[in-house]
């Protein structure tokens, strides 16, 4: 699956932009924000996702799991028996696109072939 | 070494004691060879203390050993520490650490957060311990 994930970073590379994902720990105003910079391809949802519910502000948000993989984000921490995969993004995480914090809503998209996360569909608020 | 940079070995909010509470290890890291750690403690309110360990492991996660012990009570702080392979060290039998301190020296592929608290925390009592290998 090697492959995959390396044409999704290509094209990313290639047409995405730079965004951070950003998991808040805490409440304010002790916050503690744990940030990767991942490359995205940032969309408007499509009319047909419109016409099944998406808000029109809303955009989709297409990632490679390459850069969370890279920085083993978001870090430890206590081994949880609920969260099958915490470094999957997870609604209420941030995305900051162009300077913007966004909401994530679920639900989250992994998409797997085989045992192997290989492209990570998100939705953000606008 | 692969990927060098910051991680996050541990970012938490504090209620319950917590004893000898183990974070998820950061792995990987083979050929690392200096780590500067910073951990960042802030406090809410309630509680006594937290006692944060730095450890890392050598056999794959079986053994962990301590390098760096950072101590907290009941008011906010920020404290670091370096650590690094690079330096010849005489040999040294190894202490788990008590106290505050660092066992400079030693730096294996793994590395993970310990954390024991006294007391329950409140206020949002955070802590965050984030280190830079390379």
């Amino acid at each position: 699956m090697a492959g995959e994930i390396a044409a999704l970073d290509s094209a990313l590379e290639r047409s995405g932009t730079n965004i951070t994902l950003r998991r808040v720990i805490g409440a304010a105003p002790n916050l503690i924000n744990i940030d990767v910079d991942a490359r995205a391809m940032v969309r408007a949802a499509s009319s047909e996702e419109i016409a099944g519910g998406i808000a029109m502000t809303d955009s989709i948000v297409i990632i490679s799991p390459t850069e969370i993989a890279n920085a083993q984000w978001p870090g430890g921490e206590l081994p949880s028996v609920t969260v099958v995969n915490p470094s999957l993004p997870r609604a209420n995480d941030k995305c900051i696109i162009e300077g913007r914090v966004r909401n994530i809503l679920a639900p989250v998209k992994p998409i797997y072939i085989g045992d192997e996360l290989v492209r990570i569909e998100l939705r953000v608020a606008g | 070494m692969r990927n060098p940079g910051v991680v996050t070995l541990a970012a938490l909010t504090l209620t319950t004691a917590l004893t000898a509470s183990a974070q998820t290890a950061i792995t990987g890291k083979d050929g690392v060879s200096a780590c500067g750690v910073m951990c960042e403690f802030v406090y809410g309110s309630g509680g006594t203390s937290c006692k944060v360990k730095v450890q890392t492991s050598l056999d794959g996660g079986t053994t962990w050993f301590d390098i760096a012990q950072f101590d907290f009570t009941t008011s906010s702080a920020k404290k670091y520490a370096n650590l690094q392979t690079i330096a010849a060290k005489a040999v040294t039998a190894y202490a788990a650490l008590s106290a505050e301190g660092v066992n400079d020296g030693l730096l294996g592929p793994r590395l993970r957060v310990e954390i024991t608290s006294v007391g329950t925390y409140a206020g949002s009592t955070t802590v965050a311990v984030r280190a830079h290998l390379h």
